[in-house]
């Protein structure tokens, strides 16, 4: 990547808790804000007179997008801006010991009682929405406290307690996990300066929306919780791959956090090991491609057709339906599908949501039904570029005879 | 696949279903022309998407991309003087956990209870009117003005 130049500026904000004064340092690739990727890195836990601190602990995360072999595939794709904006706050250091509160730092990052490292996502982002050019990821870079902090006997007690219940808790500031949000949910990263190398994982879910290939939990993942898998373009529920067949035709059983039911494209990957491993094949055409495709075109319903009956057995309460759609154009991350019930007055409730993988063409559900009436159900494709439009199919859902077939017979609406 | 847990009865709006929001007939020849400055809005989500809150907005002096498609929530920007419409886009909303616990760390993702989201919106009238549309109709209307 070819670094363009640099500016510095000032501003002045009315800030939280000890904020003042942020200024920005950018190293600019590009000033095409709306093509670039603009990665906004603020400060976290450093006094006034840290600022070259902050810069050099900052620059030392943004390697990894300079220079990283491990980042080749993001450097492939449109420039990207890193700007820097440091805001003092009164206390030096976040806490790291889970359950205690936030210093008087201007991001107010902690580690929650269940053991997460978190911060105040809405002023993190209006500091640097108000302070960069522009914003594609908000990094928060907290600088913690020290190990030898005295460790307060609330924490011994809460750790103790930790213990039977299985959490994960930090008794060492190196054990603070970064985390991000995936795009949908903000593009944002919460880490420390202690973990450089798990950086480049996160921009993977913050940027790209990848999911991640590493394992916690035993098992497969529950009925309510498949969608999450759906909606990662390097996960999927089919043992045979075929979603990534384009690119590579392996596909290894673990990953999305569980040990079973999920499978990843290749057996290494960054987003499978943390701070080391190259991306792997998938995760890289994702990154390559994924911030310059456009939004999906839309899915047309095969079934249930619109204004179909669906009969729902005497005494039945569950329906079960198996819609089918067509999709034009290249193959979405996922499709979202939405089921809404329409009340004598057009007033709509949800009634169940789920997501399916973009190769998907059919799904199957059951879900339970209070009274027949009728129901709207809506389908959109989504990538990482957005969601098209939904469309939406109604039917109406009507009790049949007492001796009227088998739930499993709804699915064959009048089509 | 999941099913929603939602007090029985209807609470939402009525709309019509190939017209969320009344929004369709916003201009979409204004909406595919670039704007010369943009507005980044922060936006805190929470009550499993049906609540709203504009923590902050800014104005940048770069042109928007043309927006996408509007998907399964919108925003509908209007001249808050004149009524004109001016534009409408996509605004998509984190998928939010109902359950009434705190947040859920998940690997090194979060399963959230409230959430963030930045908007980027063309910038086309001193005085706008945001509205944010949902699938059942608005969820939340704010003012961007520019001499507040």
């Amino acid at each position: 990547m070819t670094w363009l130049r640099r500016i510095a500026l000032a501003f002045l904000l009315a800030g939280p808790a000890g904020a003042q004064e942020p200024r920005l340092t950018s190293d600019l690739a590009s000033t095409d804000w709306a093509r670039a990727v603009d990665v906004v890195i603020l400060s976290e836990g450093y006094v006034r007179a840290e600022e070259q601190q902050f810069l050099a602990d900052a620059r030392r995360l943004a390697d990894a997008i300079r220079v990283d072999p491990d980042a080749a595939p993001l450097r492939a794709g449109p420039p990207i801006n890193l700007h820097f904006v440091f805001v003092p706050g009164r206390d030096r250091g976040a806490p790291w010991q889970a359950g205690r509160p936030a210093r008087r730092t201007p991001f107010g990052a902690h580690v929650t009682p269940e053991g997460s490292f978190d911060a105040d996502d809405a002023q993190a982002d209006a500091v640097a929405a108000e302070v960069a050019p522009d914003v594609d990821v908000v990094v928060v870079l907290a600088r913690l406290t020290p190990a030898d902090e005295p460790i307060p006997a609330s924490a011994r007690r809460r750790w103790a307690r930790a213990e039977g219940d299985d959490l994960d808790l930090p008794e060492d500031p190196d054990d603070v996990r970064p985390n991000a949000d995936v795009p949908t949910d903000g593009a944002r990263i919460r880490t420390t300066t202690l973990d450089p190398e798990a950086f480049l994982h996160e921009l993977g879910h913050a940027l790209y929306g990848l999911g991640d290939e590493y394992e916690e939990y035993p098992g497969a993942p529950p009925e309510d919780e498949r969608w999450e898998v759906a909606v990662c373009p390097n996960l999927t529920l089919e043992r045979t791959g075929r979603r990534w067949k384009d690119i590579v035709d392996t596909a290894y059983e673990g990953g999305g956090l569980w040990k079973k039911g999920v499978w990843r494209p290749e057996r290494r990957c960054r987003m499978r090991e943390s701070r080391a491993d190259a991306f792997c094949l998938v995760c890289q055409d994702v990154i390559r491609g994924g911030r310059e495709v456009d939004a999906p075109g839309a899915p047309e319903w095969t079934r249930p057709a619109d204004d179909a009956v669906v009969l729902l057995p005497a005494g039945q309460r569950r329906l079960k339906l198996e819609p089918r759609w067509r999709h034009r154009g290249d193959a979405p991350v996922s499709f979202h599908l939405d089921l809404r019930r329409i009340s004598p007055d057009g007033r709509r409730r949800q009634v169940w949501w789920d997501a399916v993988e973009g190769h998907a063409r059919r799904t199957t559900f059951e879900v339970g039904v209070q009274k027949a009436g009728t129901y709207a159900l809506g389908i959109s494709a989504v990538n990482l570029a957005g969601e098209s439009e939904v469309v939406w199919t109604t039917f109406t859902v009507r009790p049949a005879g007492a001796t009227s077939g088998l739930v499993g017979a709804l699915g064959e609406a009048t089509d | 696949m999941v099913a929603v847990a939602a007090p029985d009865g209807d609470a939402a709006t009525p709309d019509d279903l190939d017209d969320a929001g009344g929004a369709d007939d916003a201009d979409d020849a204004d909406a595919d022309a670039p704007a010369a400055r943009t507005t980044i809005a922060v936006l805190r989500v929470s009550q499993g998407g049906e609540a709203l809150e504009l923590v902050r907005w800014v104005t940048k002096p770069f042109a928007t991309e043309a927006p996408g498609p509007r998907g399964a929530t919108h925003y509908v920007l209007e001249d808050a003087v004149t009524g004109e419409r001016l534009a409408a886009g996509p605004c998509p909303l984190p998928r939010l956990c109902t359950c009434p616990g705190p947040d859920h760390p998940r690997g090194c993702l979060r399963v959230r209870h409230q959430g963030v989201v930045r908007l980027k919106l063309p910038r086309l009238a001193p005085v706008e009117r945001l509205t944010i549309v949902g699938p059942d109709g608005p969820i939340a209307t704010f003012t961007l003005d520019e001499a507040s």
